[in-house]
């Protein structure tokens, strides 16, 4: 079975989706780092959406398309300059475990950035995440961008496969430094496709 | 106030919202499930919007109805009868923390009982949880429930203002048992509202 998704821009109404598709795509860091924030005995799943509904932050819905299926949000895409995203001035702010990929995806300056690609379980396995590449790629032709770039976790062969499979190579990597309960181990990989 | 909230049954599309607006009003307690059921490396998030998602437990979406302001969710309510008799076997297998709250569901049967009532921030001090509260009591009388039912935390005294201005009285109470830094404490009160 094919979906036929179609894609939007994010508004702020789709905030919590946003939020629940960015740490889906990391693995149940970003709510790692929602948590801190919100400190003991208050909800991080409101930080996250808050995080996600101001413009200046890498996740807002402002750098967000999302897939719809039917009447409901399938998956999204998120994503932007590098040099607009982050402020390389400013990397030593970001929380430990997502400074590894912000020092990655800085050396991608030019090219349209991908920092979140999800698709919830249910529209999983019928071919969105090649679908959400090939916006990014219109991305990053319409922005005159040089090509796509993205960060994935060793770990995560399957996601790396498709990028592969995309037309994306790896070009650097750092050590991931994961919290320790963490079953996960390995390098952050930066990985780069000419403009298609 | 510029905008009239409009209330409708919850779907399927509107779980991700939900799963916020539980931990809102669990003051990040069910993050907290969510992350031992999800397991480190996962999403906690994921689990709490699939279990907004299924069509039984106090968090489904079958039993929330939502208030919309323009075209954004900015609150909800989800509530259910509790059953009469109330079954209080499998208690001694809950976690810790829920204990005490099923304990006070169970001097409250056949009532029904507001499990979920949660705005976002934007959307807070415009009386929205007074007009979901008087949902709840509309939703009780359809239920034949006696009664309204709330139960809410000592410390939370901002909610059980509002509870008390809507007509609910204080039934019982049982000493809350929370993480230890969480840094609220005290006693969760079961509070009854009557349906005339």
């Amino acid at each position: 079975m094919a979906l036929e998704p179609t894609f939007r821009p994010a508004t702020l109404a789709d905030a919590a989706a946003l939020a629940v598709l960015a740490d889906i795509a990391a693995n149940g860091l970003a709510n790692r780092v929602w948590l801190d924030q919100a400190g003991p005995g208050r909800s991080a799943l409101e930080v996250g959406r808050q995080s996600v509904r101001r413009p200046e932050e890498v996740d807002s819905y402002c750098n967000a398309t999302i897939a719809m299926v039917g009447p409901e949000v399938a998956g999204c895409v998120i994503g932007g300059l590098p040099e607009d995203l982050y402020d390389v001035s400013r990397l030593d702010e970001k929380a430990d475990v997502f400074r590894p990929v912000a020092r990655l995806a800085v050396q991608a300056a030019g090219t349209w950035y991908i920092d979140v690609i999800a698709s919830f379980a249910e529209f999983r396995g019928y071919g969105l995440g090649s679908k959400l590449l090939a916006v990014a790629a219109s991305k990053a032709e319409a922005t005159g961008a040089a090509g796509n770039s993205l960060v994935v976790g060793s770990w995560n062969a399957d996601a790396e496969r498709l990028y592969r499979r995309c037309g994306f190579v790896p070009v650097a990597r750092e050590p991931a430094i994961l919290p320790d309960a963490y079953p996960q181990s390995g390098d952050w990989i930066l990985m780069q496709r000419p403009p298609t | 106030m510029t905008n009239r909230p409009k209330f409708r049954p919850a779907t399927l599309a509107d779980a991700a919202a939900l799963s916020v607006l539980v931990d809102i009003a669990g003051e990040g307690a069910p993050n907290r499930l969510w992350l031992d059921m999800a397991g480190p490396g996962h999403s906690a998030l994921e689990v709490g919007r699939a279990r907004a998602r299924r069509e039984e437990g106090g968090f489904s979406y079958r039993h929330a109805t939502l208030a919309e302001v323009g075209d954004e969710i900015a609150a909800c309510l989800i509530g259910y009868r509790l059953d009469d008799p109330y079954d209080l076997s499998g208690f001694e297998e809950l976690p810790d923390t829920f204990q005490p709250l099923v304990r006070l569901e169970a001097r409250a049967p056949g009532t029904w009982y507001v499990n979920v009532l949660a705005t976002f921030p934007e959307f807070r001090g415009q009386g929205i949880g007074m007009k979901l509260l008087d949902v709840a009591n509309e939703r009780a009388r359809e239920a034949d429930a006696s009664a309204a039912s709330i139960i809410v935390g000592s410390w939370n005294e901002g909610a059980e203002k509002l509870y008390r201005r809507a007509g609910y009285r204080p039934a019982a109470s049982e000493p809350a048992i929370l993480p230890p830094e969480f840094p609220q404490s005290g006693d969760w009160l079961l509070m009854l509202r009557p349906l005339s």
